[in-house]
């Protein structure tokens, strides 16, 4: 087992790597100049030239990409072209919202869909079940912001229950916290929360029919034990899978999130950084993603174990 | 005994009892909602917007401007000149400090003026006729010219695009080409910089210090009084989430109100519409005046013909209280400015520009419009441009891109085929371009000067004679030749006056026009 997690651990390094040269090397082609957006409108070639000089924007590839990625391994990402701030900084500023956001959203997706999925796959035929996945197709098909303004305009301005916008660290306090998160989390959880309910669906109906869920019900077990004893615990395995997928659905959806509610998170600074060519910042967070992903991706991975005894590594 | 149930419950509670809220009552708060993000704090590097708002926070000027656009003293007591004109010496009024606690001096201001000199185009105006900016004690400053300027008080005096703000003489120093990241000024709010969310928020506290002047308050002039503890910028990147969170009194102040949502806030019984800056923006069509077809002349005067400036400002705009049609090369409305451009702009000929199309002998180049889809107010301009120039013949190549794009592309000198560009679209705050000093649209500096690169020598010596005309008359003389010589040259073509409405609660008073949101003079009723 530890001897996998590390083979696992090692072989986020080439990933990482490999998503260190691509993203300098897509930036480094990408249109687009942070010295001439810096400068404004008024500016003259000049001006450009001495500041594209003063940020060392004039300096080859090679040369910038070794500077940068000699940095990030001594764990300096470097600074914002624009704010002149540290880009390590910038980042912890904007984690705590957006993993909040996460947190909030996936506890709301599990709470609701996995319920969701078995009573669809219990009643399966029936107007519950229908009802369930017309949910579902339209937790897909509905896009994000159009769902946020809908619960913003219902639930803030004309209920006036919860604020419009904005974020509350938790160091505020809970209440104050979750009050700036329950909006933002319930229009990011409807795509999750299909996406779930559908794989917990589909796979306790499989499971249902299987023979040890028939001998259970033969031993006279109560129909929430067979359910969620018997016959969720080996759904398990899929519905985690999907969790873990879904990971980069929910920060590609965060992005969406961020700019309706005016969350100050990580999503914002990506498009802040990639409208106005920020490299450092873009490449720092494009990084971190990817290893958040990669990780997150272990962890499921060895949540397996945990599930189903047979699974080793 | 403590148990680890108590204990957890203990713990989670605990954050609950500290809601700010209670602690902060009795600080009086201004939520203001700025247009954009603030990422550059430095006012004299940038000309944005966002960052002169924020420099008119934490930064004073020697000048402001009055209610009639007339610089009066600001941070200065008076000046005297020399009977050649070429000696400025502009005297500190008392009682003036910077936040750190250091008294502002006059080598402060010498050193602020210096490097403002060579970034702003008023100022580098200033800046080729003058020997030096120094001090003859702490409290006066010397600008020994080498030639006269007239509109010296003017120059320092400007209120937007990279105003002369006072900073302290060791930030001063900083190369113009680098950002000062240090708010250290003398203005009416302190800068919290443990507070600055880029993306976020901002937040200022008034400067105790601060000694306002006895004048009431205009503009960027007179009494700077500040009657909110604190004022809090929350960037909030979506417009319709604006517009809720101040119908809702989660904010106070939004700087600008997406004009589809502007009849929505003027219906909402505690939020008023609110126009900043009574002249608005000028929009225009800009020519890259080094490759063909519109390095000639005639070429640009056949588009000219063909131009209606209607349909640039509806796309623009909801309202006709938002439009206005500016017949000339400079924005309406603003002092010394005559509309001198009727007949000329707007005339919507496309026949007659057809024909003067082929009789400036086009010969079927590829016109390439940069157009950002990313920028509401700048997008549809080259749709209607790429119609416009369809019809009357032209072979256009409309290319769709994001901002980012447009600005690196536009600085490429290079023809068509190479990546060029031939038409690009933008828009400036009126009060930036209101001058022939100023007015980088018209001005004739070729290589050396705006995206476009207009090269006219004789633009260029009447907007020199303009700066250092002795008399209001000359100066007006001066005005009016560089103005004719922009309508009959096309530099770039004007599609029209636009004003952008803000919204603020109605609890608000005291609110003052300007190019840029001042937070001095308000309150709550």
């Amino acid at each position: 087992m530890s001897a996998y997690i590390l083979r696992r651990i090692l072989s986020t390094i080439p990933v990482v790597l490999f998503v260190m040269i691509f993203v300098f090397s897509l930036l480094y082609l990408a249109p687009g100049d942070p010295a001439a957006i810096l400068a404004g409108d008024q500016a003259t070639q000049e001006d450009i030239e001495a500041i594209r000089n003063q940020l060392g924007l004039d300096r080859s590839f090679p040369v910038r990409f070794v500077e940068w990625a000699g940095g990030v391994l001594r764990g300096d990402f470097g600074t914002s072209i624009f704010t002149r701030e540290p880009v390590t900084g910038m980042i912890l500023q904007r984690v705590e919202p957006t993993v909040s956001l996460m947190v909030v959203t996936l506890a709301i997706a599990l709470v609701i869909a996995i319920p969701m999925g078995v009573a669809a796959a219990w009643k399966r035929g029936s107007l519950l079940d229908r009802a369930i996945m017309l949910f579902a197709v339209l937790g897909f098909s509905v896009p994000v912001f159009v769902v946020g303004y809908v619960l913003a305009w219902t639930l803030a301005l004309k209920l006036g229950w919860l604020p419009v916008q904005g974020y509350q660290p938790i160091a505020e306090g809970i209440l104050p916290w979750l009050r700036s998160l329950i909006l933002p989390a319930a229009t990011l959880s409807g795509v999750y929360i299909a996406l779930i309910a559908r794989i917990t669906r589909a796979t306790m109906l499989e499971i249902l029919q299987q023979d040890y869920i028939r001998t259970a019900r033969a031993k006279g077990a109560a129909g929430h034990t067979v359910l969620y004893v018997h016959a969720l615990r080996n759904a398990l395995v899929p519905i985690v899978t999907v969790v873990g997928l879904g990971v980069a659905l929910m920060i590609s959806g965060a992005v969406v999130i961020e700019t309706v509610f005016a969350l100050p998170g990580l999503g914002r600074l990506t498009v802040e950084s990639i409208l106005r060519r920020d490299y450092p910042v873009i490449q720092a967070i494009i990084l971190i993603f990817s290893f958040v992903y990669v990780i997150i991706n272990l962890l499921i991975d060895l949540s397996y174990t945990l599930i189903d005894p047979r699974i080793r590594y | 005994m403590i148990t680890r149930r108590s204990l957890l419950g203990a713990a989670a509670a605990t954050p609950l009892l500290s809601i700010p809220s209670i602690a902060q009552n009795n600080t009086k708060v201004l939520r203001y909602v700025p247009s954009s993000n603030l990422t550059i704090l430095d006012p004299v590097f940038t000309p944005a917007a966002v960052s002169i708002t924020h420099g008119y926070c934490v930064f004073d000027t020697l000048y402001g401007m009055d209610a009639n656009l007339q610089p009066v003293p600001q941070m200065a007591e008076g000046h005297t000149v020399s009977d050649d004109g070429l000696t400025w010496e502009i005297t500190l009024r008392d009682g003036l400090m910077f936040h750190d606690g250091e008294p502002v001096r006059a080598q402060d201001c010498a050193a602020s003026l210096e490097r403002w000199s060579r970034r702003d185009g008023f100022g580098q105006a200033l800046g080729a006729a003058t020997e030096s900016f120094s001090a003859k004690d702490d409290k006066t400053i010397v600008i020994k010219l080498t030639r006269p300027f007239g509109r010296l008080l003017h120059a320092i005096g400007k209120p937007h695009s990279s105003p002369a703000m006072i900073m302290p003489e060791r930030l001063a120093k900083t190369d113009i080409s680098e950002q000062v990241t240090e708010m250290i000024g003398s203005g009416p709010f302190r800068f919290v910089a443990d507070e600055y969310v880029s993306g976020d928020r901002m937040v200022y506290e008034k400067f105790e210090d601060y000694v306002p002047r006895g004048e009431p308050a205009a503009w960027t002039s007179g009494g700077k009084v500040v009657n909110f503890d604190r004022v809090i910028w929350q960037v909030i990147p979506d417009p319709a989430t604006a517009a809720a969170a101040i119908q809702a009194g989660e904010v106070d102040w939004l700087a600008g109100v997406l004009p589809d949502l502007a009849p929505l806030m003027e219906a909402h019984p505690d939020v008023n519409l609110f126009r900043q800056d009574p002249f608005g923006l000028i929009s225009v069509m800009r020519f890259n005046h080094l490759q063909a077809p519109f390095n000639n002349v005639d070429i640009r005067r056949a588009v000219l013909k063909a131009i209606d400036q209607t349909p640039y400002m509806q796309a623009v705009t909801a309202d006709d209280a938002n439009r206005r049609e500016c017949l000339a090369s400079f924005p309406c409305g603003l002092p010394g400015v005559n509309e001198l451009g009727e007949g000329i702009i707007g005339s919507l000929d496309i026949e007659g520009a057809k024909k003067a199309l082929q009789d400036a002998g086009y010969n079927g180049e590829r016109v390439v419009i940069l157009n950002p889809t990313d920028i509401a107010s700048i997008h549809p301009h080259g749709l209607i441009t790429a119609d416009i120039l369809t019809r009357i013949g032209m072979n256009v190549d409309l290319q769709d891109t994001d901002w980012g794009t447009v600005v690196q592309r536009r600085v490429s000198k290079e023809p068509v085929e190479n990546g060029g560009w031939s038409i690009a679209h933008t828009n400036w705050p009126s009060i930036s371009i209101d001058n022939p000093a100023t007015n980088a649209t018209t001005r004739g500096l070729g290589e050396k000067g705006w995206w476009g690169w207009y090269q006219d020598d004789e633009m260029e010596e009447t907007a020199a004679a303009w700066l250092s005309a002795g008399s209001d008359e000359e100066a007006q003389q001066l005005f009016d030749k560089a103005h004719a010589r922009a309508l009959d040259q096309v530099p770039t073509i004007p599609l029209g006056q636009t004003f952008q409405d803000g919204a603020v609660r109605s609890d608000l008073t005291g609110l003052l026009q300007a190019s840029v949101s001042l937070f001095w003079n308000v309150d709550r009723a």
